[in-house]
């Protein structure tokens, strides 16, 4: 694969976001994103939201893909994805949250380890570095601990934030993603487990999160979570019974 | 099996049979759907029919009554209802997804080709 300098990267580059009812922080950071990389598309996916997050976006120089419904964070994501790989302009994509945790300075320290083709997917972690904006719930901090075990015991390795919504990845696996045979229902530990075992390289960077301005996630409350551990053990125990990442290096 | 619940299962099955077939003659349910339930309803005078082998059936695996041995294939006929309509479910939920999508890409697409078209046009 040929190798590129950072200016070249982000002019071939797009930045993903799905937003579902981030009003309020959308166009901070769509404009935050315009001001500091103006090479850089902007792609606003909006799941379906009942306020102006769509008209926001558009306002502060986002693309906006709408949803006609509310259809989950994995759909808004592969939406993106799909149109990002139909588009040969973009060979790397940069995913992150609309609500605002994630710093759009990082993004070029996600995009060099693909600039110079060490890796092949980035990931902006919380725990590289060890200092973070806001403190991660026990809960969750349980719940990544138990689910990055998983994916060092099934991939053998070492990935230290495997919830991160904050990605970059180069065509080959948005290739992955946008195909229906990947899960998408929440793209994490299961994703990371396909892609590895299908010879995609993982790398992490440093990229501290800030607190959620308006304190929601997507994930509060008990039942939200017993679901999404629920469902996504179930999501690795079938693609392990699969064999969906040899299948996929294929 | 009494004459009573003889009589009334013959008429629960006639009106369920007459109720289903009423349902996809007015297009309200797709054949598709429509072969479980017409299975379902099918199985109730097939009970009847059948039920001096569920006496039989039920000794052979110790179960008391044979009223018993119909609740547990009743259950496995649920089991099986609900399997399949949830197969069904995920499917469609796998259209309309890409479905959605796709929709969402065109719209886009269609901006995108507008914005150009009133750049170009003078």
């Amino acid at each position: 694969m040929a190798q590129y300098s950072i200016d070249s990267i982000l002019a071939h580059a797009i930045v993903i976001i799905p937003a579902f009812n981030e009003e309020k922080s959308i166009g901070r950071i769509v404009a935050c994103l315009r001001e500091n990389f103006p090479g850089l598309d902007v792609l606003v996916v909006n799941d379906g939201s009942t306020d102006q997050t769509a008209e926001v976006a558009a306002s502060a120089g986002a693309k906006v893909l709408s949803l006609v419904n509310n259809m989950g964070y994995g759909i808004a994501l592969q939406t993106g994805y799909k149109y990002a790989f139909a588009r040969d302009k973009y060979r790397f994509c940069v995913q992150m949250d609309g609500d605002g945790q994630h710093n759009p300075a990082d993004i070029p320290k996600l995009l060099a380890p693909l600039a110079d083709d060490r890796a092949d997917l980035v990931i902006g972690s919380r725990f590289v570095s060890g200092k973070n904006g806001y403190t991660i719930p026990f809960a969750r901090r349980v719940g990544i601990f138990f689910f990055r075990t998983l994916v060092q015991l099934f991939t053998h390795n070492k990935i230290k934030d495997i919830t991160s919504g904050l990605q970059a990845y180069n065509r080959k696996v948005l290739a992955r993603y946008t195909s229906d045979e990947m899960p998408y229902y929440y793209p994490d530990a299961d994703v990371l487990i396909v892609l590895i075992k299908g010879g995609i390289r993982v790398a992490e960077v440093s990229s501290p999160m800030n607190g959620n301005i308006h304190g929601k996630s997507m994930h509060n409350g008990v039942w939200p979570q017993v679901y999404y551990v629920t469902t996504m053990v179930l999501s690795i125990i079938v693609i392990l019974l699969r064999g969906m990442g040899k299948k996929n290096a294929r | 099996m009494p004459d009573k619940l003889i009589v009334v299962l013959g008429i629960f099955f006639i009106i369920s049979f007459v109720f289903v077939l009423r349902m996809i003659v007015k297009h309200q349910l797709r054949e598709v759907y429509a072969v479980a339930w017409v299975f379902v309803t099918l199985s109730i005078p097939a009970t009847i029919v059948l039920f001096p082998l569920f006496s039989k059936v039920s000794a052979y695996l110790g179960i008391s009554s044979p009223f018993n041995l119909a609740v547990f294939v009743g259950f496995v006929i649920s089991f099986g209802l609900l399997l399949h309509f949830s197969a069904l479910n995920s499917g469609m939920q796998r259209n309309l997804k890409n479905c959605i999508q796709k929709i969402a890409v065109l719209e886009a697409e269609i901006r995108e080709l507008s914005a150009k078209q009133s750049k170009n046009d003078p």
